[in-house]
């Protein structure tokens, strides 16, 4: 007996072949049908590139960007697994909002899809909430400042501003707590709860069947949805659109396949051709770094710019959360039988306002400033490290660095392209050996321990003028000293 | 047969709410739910991390001789985060945190103001107050004072962002 047959007779696989597969679909369904299930392969994209990026990815501060680095350098692939992740996020957002505007237009969230529409919501916010934990993790400047301002925002809501900002960061602050639980929620939380939605989502497309277009739905129906005759008209209408012979498969699921692969094609293209953004390191005190954020966020980022202050959470907080009431009472409040956008004039105005209205403020956003190029390579945490402790031990004080600091000492603007760590770390222990003449204090051990030399050495190789030199050590070192 | 039983008054024992069978359901779903509701609210609570809020520090921010006149200077951002103005002889300590959400906003040398990259806000650089942009009130101006050895002192604190008031958190 062969192995189908054997599980065939158990499981009955040609049963459920013939309720899933050959099930019947209302006929002339249009290529717009595919978007949901492109929105699905994207998700099924981003599980299996965030689970390998959770692999090599650390979430706590210390941490983070280095280890996001080290993905992008180190890890074979590393930059295209980054940048599948990256692009499939916004590939996600636009396919569900266009599968979103695709059902408003045909009215499919109408009589009996209501429940349906209602679980779409949930899942477009699910969406967003993972574009927002997802962000803060390269613990980037961008990350970093979006994170800030974001969690600030819903601080500005009314009476419960300042515990959803705890919940948020776990604290007062955006720190360790706030990284471990945007971690936990992006990894774990959210995509438990897409995947139940989702689940649920689809089994009701099963049930109840694909949407069919508006026409067939409209001819002699009752004017509402909630008149008495109307469940009888509809049992009727979309019976009779599923005589056409179509069936799941191929009709529809060729279809989606062919529009899955075309978009998965294209996010591995950007990937490879634009890979992912890493800035420098999140620093709270830049006073220079000019934070903006992820284009699907510009429209309200860009009017805040508009309102003033005093209507702040009104606009950053209210907007939102009326468009969110607005979507969930849209399948309680339309109970007009038409289904045909072009014949729902306040339904048309209201999405050629929604969708102008994003689009004006995105391009009023205008393109993101050049940012200024990084001067050298990003820290790593031990040079971070090294660098806190140039600062706290005044260096600058007697060294200068790039025309900033004191003349006493040697100016320190190419140290990295003549020293290595090594000859650094010893030299700093005790300079006196090097140079009879030096007056630079030993920083041996009491004065700093050997991990803070070495964090100070790495970091002081990283000081290579304007970056366009090769590196040439010459490292003397003094005789070994005698016990 | 269950269910079917008649007692002798003529009342149905599966009719009336305390019947065994209906009290074991209630008394089930009773326990099922109110499990659920202490899960529920225990869970929100874990969600809230128990912190401890760090209380306002007072520290030294050097002589005031080492601050040129109608200077503006970032020597505390780093440490601090705040803006030390020299005005004649006045001394203002400036939460460097832009008080609308929260952006490090900085000092615009040309025109001085200081200037939130962010959502184009401007403040004055003597009072820290709103001169455009959104912001909802004045930067956060911390209180300094000369203590008895001559030393500039300046206290920290921290405001709520984005409302009107200046609350401390």
């Amino acid at each position: 007996m062969s192995p189908f047959r054997w599980l065939d007779e158990r499981l009955d696989l040609r049963g459920a072949k013939r309720d899933l597969l050959d099930r019947e679909v209302p006929a002339r369904l249009t290529w717009w049908h595919t978007l949901g299930s492109a929105t699905l392969t994207v998700f099924l994209v981003q599980v299996i590139t965030g689970t390998t990026l959770a692999t090599y990815y650390s979430p706590s501060p210390d941490h983070a960007y280095d280890s996001v680095r080290y993905i992008t350098e180190h890890v074979a692939s590393g930059t295209l697994l980054r940048g599948i992740h990256h692009w499939g996020a916004s590939a996600m957002v636009i396919l569900i909002v266009a599968h979103m505007i695709r059902v408003f237009s045909v009215g499919a969230y109408k009589y009996p899809r209501e429940v349906n529409w209602l679980l779409g919501v949930g899942l477009f916010l699910v969406v967003l909430g993972f574009s927002f934990t997802g962000y803060l993790l390269p613990w980037d400047q961008k990350a970093y400042w979006a994170t800030a301002v974001g969690t600030n925002i819903a601080g500005t809501t009314p009476f419960i501003g300042g515990a959803l900002v705890a919940l948020l960061r776990g604290g007062s602050e955006l720190g360790a707590a706030t990284l471990a639980r945007f971690y936990a929620f992006h990894a774990l939380w959210l995509p438990l709860l897409l995947t139940v939605i989702v689940s649920l989502h689809l089994i009701t497309v099963i049930r109840q069947g694909i949407a069919a277009r508006p026409h067939a739905l409209e001819v002699g129906a009752p004017p509402r949805t909630s008149d008495a005759a109307y469940p009888a008209y509809y049992r009727e209408a979309y019976a009779a659109t599923k005589r056409g012979g179509m069936r799941f498969w191929p009709d529809i699921l060729g279809k989606d396949a062919i529009v899955s692969a075309s978009v998965v094609l294209l996010i591995v293209l950007l990937a490879g051709l634009f890979g992912a953004p890493l800035e420098a390191p999140a620093d709270p005190t830049d006073t220079s770094y000019v934070p903006r954020p992820e284009w699907y966020f510009l429209p309200i980022y860009q009017l805040l710019k508009l309102v003033p202050g005093s209507l702040e959470s009104l606009v950053a907080v209210g907007v939102p959360t009326a468009l969110l009431f607005a979507m969930l009472a849209l399948p309680f409040f339309d109970r007009g039988s038409t289904r045909n956008l072009l014949h729902r004039p306040v339904a048309l105005a209201g999405l050629v306002l929604l969708l102008g209205g994003s689009g004006y403020l995105i391009g009023a956003a205008g393109p993101a400033p050049e940012s200024p190029p990084l001067e050298g390579p990003p820290l790593s945490s031990v040079q971070r490290a090294g660098r806190a402790l140039y600062q706290s031990q005044q260096c600058g004080g007697c060294h200068r660095v790039a025309g900033q600091g004191g003349e006493e000492g040697p100016d320190l603007t190419g140290v990295g392209l003549r020293h290595s760590p090594g000859w650094l770390h010893s030299f700093m222990e005790s300079p006196s050996r090097f140079h009879a003449e030096s007056r630079m204090p030993a920083y041996a051990p009491p004065a700093l321990s050997h991990q803070e030399i070495e964090e100070l050495a790495q970091y002081l190789t990283t000081l290579r003028g304007r970056g366009d030199q090769k590196a040439e050590f010459y490292d003397t070192f003094p005789p070994p000293r005698r016990p | 047969m269950a269910g079917t039983r008649v007692r002798t008054d003529g009342t149905d024992p599966d009719h009336w709410i305390w019947s065994r069978r209906s009290f074991l359901s209630v008394a089930g779903w009773g326990a099922v739910l109110s499990s659920l509701a202490v899960g529920t609210t225990a869970w929100g609570r874990m969600m809230y991390p128990r912190v401890l809020f760090e209380d306002p520090t007072a520290f030294k921010v050097g002589f005031p001789s080492e601050y040129a006149p109608e200077s503006v200077s970032d020597r505390w951002i780093k440490a601090y985060r705040f803006w030390l103005v020299r005005s004649g002889d006045r001394f203002l300590a400036i939460s460097a945190i832009c008080t609308h959400l929260g952006c490090n906003y900085f000092f615009d040398d040309t025109e001085k103001v200081f200037r939130c990259p962010c959502h184009t806000g401007y403040f004055d650089i003597k009072t820290g107050n709103v001169l455009g942009g959104p912001p909802p009130r004045a930067l956060d101006v911390l209180e300094v004072k000369v203590s008895d050895d001559g030393v500039l002192q300046a206290r920290y604190e921290d405001y709520r962002l984005g409302v009107p008031e200046k609350t401390q958190v």
